[in-house]
């Protein structure tokens, strides 16, 4: 699944005090990834690429895709980084292109869950 | 000279900045003698939208959270004479880093337990955190199970209000 057992925590934090609790989080977490991805996208278009500022972004990604449980986009995360580390621009690209897909489908299921 | 240092809440009592205690070890007024229902406090520093599920978590398990986003903030909280049980500090900040914030939070006479957290893994986070002063270290994501791990080492006697074995730790 996209979804691992933290965003069921998630769900189980709200209450009748917080009942809108997973909309808000996931609301942030759209403004923030967002954010971020554009971050991204414009960093990646600098040549040569700029690893270290690359793999900043990248682990505030992990950081908030993990905070709402979400598995793959995190898998991919981990990767580019890896690639960041190891300097390999086609590595990043790559990971890139598959962590947007991710993310699109991940937006889609959280979309299909508010309904 | 104003003397800035400020020793942080612990359970054994507190000391404000003019040296006098607290005439109930700084437990507050509606603290009862054999009450266990204290409430601990935590002060998280991070974005805004890793906060919210910090506090959230943290509020369910009984604690009060205060959340900051920047270093300056949580630096004005503790001037301004604010203690904590638990700091949960994240590593990127605006501004100045959490590693930089720890230092200067200790320089600062901060004595509360610190918990840095980010992204990184264990192996990867832990040394430089503990490095620049911290307590702990905690991969993000904060979950209910950790968080406790963490309010226990400050009071042995706590309980959650809730189980919370059957999270991922």
């Amino acid at each position: 699944g996209y979804l691992d057992d933290q965003f069921v925590q998630l769900e189980e934090l709200q209450d009748h005090a917080n009942p809108n609790f997973v909309e808000e989080v996931v609301a942030l977490f759209y403004k923030d990834s967002s954010r971020l991805l554009l971050n991204i996208d414009q960093a990646l278009e600098k040549k040569p690429l700029e690893f270290t500022k690359l793999d900043g972004y990248m682990h505030q990604f992990k950081g908030s895709s993990s905070s709402i449980g979400a598995k793959k986009v995190k898998a991919e995360c981990t990767l580019f980084r890896d690639y960041c580390r190891a300097g390999n621009a086609e590595g990043c690209m790559r990971t890139f292109q598959q962590l947007k897909k991710e993310y699109a489908t991940l937006r889609k299921k959280l979309e299909a869950y508010f309904q | 000279m104003k003397d800035k240092r400020i020793q942080a809440t612990k359970n054994e009592g507190y000391q404000t900045m003019d040296g006098s205690t607290g005439n109930n070890g700084g437990k507050g007024e509606h603290w009862k003698e054999g009450d266990s229902e204290k409430k601990l406090t935590a002060l998280v520093m991070d974005d805004p939208f890793c906060s919210k599920v910090e506090k959230a978590y943290l509020k369910s398990l009984g604690v009060d959270v205060h959340c900051v986003e920047t270093a300056n903030d949580a630096f004005k909280l503790f001037s301004d004479g604010r203690s904590f049980d638990l700091i949960f500090l994240c590593s990127i900040l605006p501004g100045i880093n959490g590693f930089m914030a720890t230092k200067m939070l200790r320089e600062m006479g901060v004595q509360s337990k610190i918990v840095g957290l980010c992204g990184l893994t264990m192996e990867q986070g832990r040394k430089s955190f503990l490095d620049a002063g911290a307590d702990e270290y905690c991969e993000k994501p904060l979950t209910a199970a950790k968080a406790v791990h963490f309010l226990r080492q400050i009071d042995p006697n706590y309980k959650p209000p809730y189980s919370t074995t059957r999270s991922q730790a």
